[in-house]
């Protein structure tokens, strides 16, 4: 049972979220009806001994995805079950936080929606800054997508967007859709949009992405982000 | 600088910046056409292929079919990154072509590679 410091350290925020959950070695569907950063209440599950260890895997109401290790430290007759997370690793945690900030009311005026390492996406102002590292698979592309799809409505507008991709390898050859599409969504009319890096391959892809997407008459090449943010803000002078 | 898009003149403004060129644009072929045949001419031209009324390529048949123009250096400004419409921009004479979104780096070093050979010839 967490103590009073602990529920407050820990606020608990009620949801209803499918999640998918691994126990041993079977995978079972679920229900999580509140979550913490220490813990998770769930329900729709087989009754578990205390002590069972368990992999939950669901998507946050804001389609974050997030998996967390814990074990079984509760369980009452109305068939929920209480677990404890296990240390969570460093971007977990971050997603987490932000999320449960936001939900408590407390959220910053800036969205800094992080899924992995490998993308992250910040707006300050009117200025939007994703970034891409290493390789995204197919996958990570349609959750980047999703990613987008669901801020594009919070993004500012007149928008910069600056894509910094001075970290980025490649994506999968299918993923080169995915970037199209969602830079397609974007309103081009009140939009610039700067491409940073090398000529890597990830760099070319993006670039024929930006092509792809109509979307090259409203970016520019850039060396370095200081490079497109100094650009940018001549622009605006 | 010939480009009907008023971000992409902004842009390539931008790109100039800290340079000695002096920039002079045009929104369409036609009036690219015009332009260059003025005294003096352009020491160069950065030629978009989309364009409304006169197009890139046109234009640039036009002014390398002009004894007037024709050794005005111009490089092709292409969206479209295929080997046909490359192809196609050196069918019409262009003497170079660069891709957007376009780079800074990349834009400066070919536009001061055509103007020092053009001053060879």
């Amino acid at each position: 049972m967490a103590s009073p410091e602990e529920k407050r350290a820990n606020p608990r925020i009620a949801m209803q979220q499918a999640a998918s959950v691994v126990i041993a070695a079977s995978t079972q569907t679920a229900t999580v009806v509140n979550l913490s950063r220490g813990g998770a209440l769930i329900t729709d599950l087989p009754a578990l001994q205390l002590g069972s260890g368990v992999r939950i895997a669901f998507r946050l109401p804001n389609g974050l995805p997030v998996h967390l290790n814990g074990q079984v430290v509760r369980r009452d007759r109305g068939g929920y079950l209480g677990v404890r997370f296990f240390e969570l690793d460093d971007v977990t945690r971050e997603v987490l936080d932000a999320h449960l900030l936001a939900l408590s009311g407390e959220a910053a005026q800036e969205i800094d929606a992080e899924i992995s390492v490998k993308y992250r996406l910040v707006v300050r102002g009117n200025q939007v800054t994703l970034t891409l590292a290493g390789y995204l698979d197919k996958n990570d592309c349609i959750e980047l997508r999703a990613l987008v799809a669901r801020e594009l409505p919070r993004l500012p507008h007149p928008m910069i967007l600056i894509v910094d991709a001075t970290q980025f390898v490649c994506c999968a050859p299918d993923g080169l859709k995915d970037f199209s599409a969602w830079l397609g969504e974007l309103p081009h009319a009140n939009l610039v949009g700067g491409l940073v890096g090398p000529r890597s391959v990830g760099v070319l892809q993006l670039r024929r992405a930006v092509r792809d997407a109509h979307a090259a008459d409203t970016f520019m090449a850039f060396d370095t982000v200081s490079d497109a943010e100094d650009a940018f803000a001549r622009l605006s002078a | 600088m010939v480009d009907d898009s008023p971000t992409v003149l902004s842009f390539e403004r931008l790109m100039f910046r800290y340079t000695d060129y002096q920039l002079l644009t045009a929104t369409d072929g036609a009036e690219a056409i015009t332009a260059a045949r003025r005294s003096p001419p352009p020491d160069l031209i950065l030629l978009d292929v989309v364009m409304p009324n006169v197009d890139g390529l046109q234009c640039c048949r036009t002014l390398k079919g002009d004894e007037a123009t024709k050794r005005i250096p111009i490089i092709m400004v292409t969206t479209k990154g295929d080997q046909s419409m490359i192809t196609e921009a050196y069918a019409a004479g262009c003497d170079d072509f660069i891709t957007k979104p376009i780079g800074r780096t990349e834009l400066l070093q070919k536009v001061r590679g055509h103007l020092e050979l053009a001053e060879r010839r």
